[in-house]
């Protein structure tokens, strides 16, 4: 208590200075100006970084960007210096510092994402790429761990919350929206290496390039990443007690390219990434060996958006991708034959039309109609389960509204998005978020509806053959935040969570015995979470200092089979209640900084054995805290940044739990790490 | 748990300090002219040829409007400035009511209740005090000067804006 105290008297102490702005004189002449001439002119306040990152035009949250308070949404905004300065290498690395977020093991040694306390791969979050959305199309899950090139990352928009009133069946409890370096970023040729190793083993290795650059109306870049990358360099013991080193046996090679050019308000983007991993635990057990499993995602968007007068805008976007999800190649050894291959081609193609309409001052709308196609086929002989045929198409429509009011007391955003689906039927997903700003204070209440879609196998896999009904949810979020001084911003909110007719994948441990399928089935229990999350930041000439809570709780919600913890009510399978995340990053010299992070998660429960019965033997974990330091220059040497870090300092034991009940033991992380991190930028010239 | 929320509405009680504290500051050449402008697309009841400025308590906006209204040959209204008490606010047909002044801007909404006076303040938020205009440092607009406009005060004084005014405003109660 007499800490929480000491800390209230910080604050108290760091707000009651006074931060007013120098008077600003004028010489130049700006008696002619109109009001819109005016308020167009180039703000000449200095604004402080704190000022500019909580002001910073967010992309994600509306059709329209809003300044960050603004927004109809809980957001959490990261940039590209912030990454330089945290020492990341890996996008796992930036999203274990967001609220809510946390890392769990899926099956066949993929990590994804669980959030406020709820599983959330397979469709519940949505991750996109310059609007992109990249989640396979098979089951639409992501997989994380030396995956992305985080060095081409100019901006993260993690929308903390549902999306579904704009982007549809997979953001379900969250958006995240990765917004990459173009030509006018990287103006030159840039070239960038990580590489990381334990006592034991490598981490990773990565190379990228990228070049980029900008003439006038004209912009054109290309990146590119080459590496390898291991999940762990200690041992996997499965729920039968069988173990296996995971050295050599749990690769993470990522591979791709991106490119992309604009030329006025016509862009073309191009992104392929083949995301290479081996695997020897398999959805229970482990095999005999490890198998490549790998994840190809080629992808073109074509996009024009164009201000057709002062009050229309017209966007248009083309998209394609082709994908190979999960491809589990090669032929198994004898004893591993009841794994079998599997390859998948899928190709999804989407349009989107849609306007943004200024009609009166107040009002601002948001209309438009978007379209995709899913199709599947299997190779190799295969057969989809549920229709036993080699492929499969799906369509989907939605047309959405939104609008945003500007009225006297609060600024109001109303939105619906309805999406049709030959696969599942159909789905309504309105929305309401109200702001209001009060001096140093900003308030937003929002609701909205989202679902998750079935995804292309979660159809074929229904158990029995039945007709899997979108997941839905209704989310309730408050959030009050406070900029405290020009250099310090605080944010809490509180969310509330419920969702039925959970999609859930059941294996039955005997299965290859008795034949009984696994498969997915719509849980008949309503589950959700509710908790609090706290964002305190400072940001000032010697650095920056972060403090980041969250909490969640079942509380009065339901529990399934799928996330229940049979000694714990309040808990679900696999993720902390509580989890704690202090980072700083402080300038030593002008020119070196250093960054100190810890990261605590609270205890947990997972599935260690099994029992007679076939079902889980449940084991509680104690909390897990990390902490990582990194040093960095980005001056030392000209055109130059570089640094070193140690990850886990502790060497603690950093393990994954499946956050659904399937049986699969907590997959190990990787030991205490050293790495170093180079980037050189070769400036191209200006042109005259 | 409990105590952990009694922290946190402690810590925005605490910070409820650093509103008072919030000092703001323009460019007031830069105010002045939105002032002008203002009052160009603004539309009194009885259409003036004249347009009458008083300004309430200190401000270097005075001095800026006299600059920027002895440039405006060519214009078809004549403008005057000048400092003005409490007694003179209805004998003026715009009030510029300085920082320093914003504790009078309630008595002067009421002395002036009714009347087509434009009332313009440099503190944020006095649209619930009468005001028909306020000025606010817009952060989340690249900080720069922004206006909000109370359409109820304006109406209540019979005094009508156009576009121009709206279209940039940030509209309160």
């Amino acid at each position: 208590m007499k800490n929480r105290i000491l800390l209230i008297v910080f604050f108290f102490f760091s707000v009651i200075n006074c931060f007013g702005q120098e008077a600003k004189s004028d010489t130049n002449d700006l008696t002619n100006l109109s009001i819109e001439e005016l308020s167009k002119m180039k703000s000449k306040y200095k604004a402080t970084d704190m000022e500019k990152t909580i002001t910073l035009a967010i992309e994600a949250a509306s059709h329209k960007p809003l300044p960050l308070r603004k927004s109809p949404s809980i957001i959490s905004v990261i940039t590209d210096e912030e990454i330089e300065r945290s020492g990341a290498t890996d996008l796992m690395d930036i999203f274990q510092m967001i609220p809510g977020m946390e890392f769990n093991v899926d099956v066949e040694g993929v990590v994804a994402l669980s959030f406020r306390g709820l599983w959330a791969n397979e469709g519940s979050i949505s991750m996109q790429i310059d609007g992109q959305e990249i989640n396979e199309i098979a089951y639409a899950s992501l997989q994380f761990g030396n995956h992305h090139q985080i060095s081409q990352i100019k901006k993260i928009e993690i929308i903390r919350g549902p999306g579904s009133s704009m982007y549809g069946g997979c953001a379900e409890y969250a958006v995240i929206n990765i917004i990459t370096k173009k030509g006018s970023d990287i103006k030159g040729m840039n070239v960038n290496a990580i590489a990381g190793q334990t006592a034991k083993t490598y981490t990773k290795q990565n190379i990228g390039v990228a070049v980029g650059n900008q003439h006038k109306d004209f912009s054109y870049h290309a990146a590119g990443i080459l590496g390898r990358g291991q999940r762990s360099d200690r041992d996997y013991r499965d729920v039968y007690g069988n173990s296996y080193s995971m050295i050599g046996n749990s690769d993470l090679d990522p591979s791709g390219i991106s490119a992309g050019m604009k030329y006025k308000s016509l862009s073309l983007n191009f992104l392929y990434d083949n995301y290479h991993t081996t695997a020897r635990d398999e959805t229970i057990g482990i095999m005999s060996k490890a198998y490549p499993l790998d994840f190809v995602n080629c992808m073109t968007q074509l996009k024009y958006a164009a201000q057709l007068n002062r009050k229309i805008q017209l966007q248009v976007r083309l998209e394609h991708k082709y994908a190979e999800p999960w491809r589990f190649k090669g032929m198994p050894d004898a004893v591993d034959s009841l794994y079998p291959t599997y390859h998948l081609k899928a190709n999804s193609y989407r349009a989107h039309v849609s306007t943004l309409f200024d009609p009166l001052y107040w009002l601002n709308l948001n209309i438009g109609i978007e379209s995709y196609l899913d199709n599947g086929r299997m190779v190799s002989g295969q057969q989809f389960r549920a229709d036993s045929t080699d492929q499969v198409s799906y369509l989907n429509v939605a047309p959405f509204v939104q609008g945003l009011l500007k009225t006297s007391v609060v600024n109001m955003t109303i939105g619906a998005r309805y999406d049709i689906s030959s696969a599942f039927g159909s789905a309504f997903n309105p929305r309401l978020g109200v702001t209001r700003r009060v001096g140093i204070f900003n308030f937003k209440f929002l609701y909205a509806s989202s679902f998750r879609a079935p995804a292309i196998e979660s159809i074929q896999q229904g158990m029995f053959k039945m007709r899997l009904k979108p997941q839905r949810s209704s989310t309730m979020e408050f959030e009050a935040s406070v900029k405290l001084r020009k250099d310090m911003y605080l944010s809490v909110n509180v969310f509330d969570i419920n969702t039925t007719d959970a999609i859930r994948y059941f294996v039955k441990a005997d299965s290859p015995i008795t034949g009984y399928p696994d498969g997915y089935r719509n849980s008949r229990v309503a589950i959700g979470s509710k908790g609090l999350e706290l964002e305190y930041k400072y940001k000032s000439d010697f650095g920056s200092f972060n403090f980041i809570y969250s909490h969640y709780s079942v509380g009065n919600k339901g529990v399934d089979r799928g996330n229940n913890v049979p000694a714990d009510r309040t808990q679900t399978l696999g993720i902390a209640k509580n989890k704690l995340t202090i980072a700083g990053s402080f300038n030593i010299t002008p020119k070196i900084f250093l960054s100190p992070s810890l990261n605590i998660l609270g205890r947990r429960w997972g599935t260690t054995g099994i029992d007679s019965n076939d079902r889980g033997v449940f084991s509680e974990f104690k909390s897990q805290t990390t902490i990582n330091l990194y040093a960095g220059s980005s001056l030392l040497v000209r055109n130059m940044t570089i640094g070193a870090g140690i990850r886990n300092i502790t060497n603690t034991d950093i393990i994954y739990i499946q956050a659904y009940n399937s049986l699969h033991a907590p997959l190990p992380g990787m030991g205490r790490e050293y790495y170093l991190k180079i980037s050189y930028q070769i400036p191209f010239k200006k042109q005259s | 748990m409990r105590r952990f929320y009694i922290c946190i509405i402690l810590l925005f009680c605490c910070s409820a300090i650093a509103f008072d504290s919030y000092c703001q500051s323009f460019d007031y050449s830069e105010n002045s002219v939105y002032i002008f402008n203002f009052i160009r697309y603004t539309s009194w009841p009885n259409n003036q040829n004249t347009i009458k400025i008083g300004i309430v308590g200190i401000t270097p906006v005075e001095g800026a409007l006299k600059d920027l209204i002895s440039k405006k040959t060519n214009s078809n209204s004549t403008y005057t400035v000048r400092r003005i008490t409490m007694a003179e606010v209805r004998d003026v047909d715009v009030v510029v009511i300085a920082q320093s002044a914003t504790a009078k801007v309630k008595a002067i909404a009421d002395l002036t209740a009714g009347a087509p006076i434009l009332i313009i303040t440099e503190k944020e938020n006095m649209g619930r005090m009468g005001a028909c205009i306020s000025f606010f440092f817009d952060e989340d607009n690249d900080f720069k000067t922004g206006y909000q406009l109370s359409l109820r005060n304006c109406k209540l004084r019979g005094l009508s804006v156009n576009e121009q005014i709206l279209n940039n405003a940030e509209l309160i109660w």
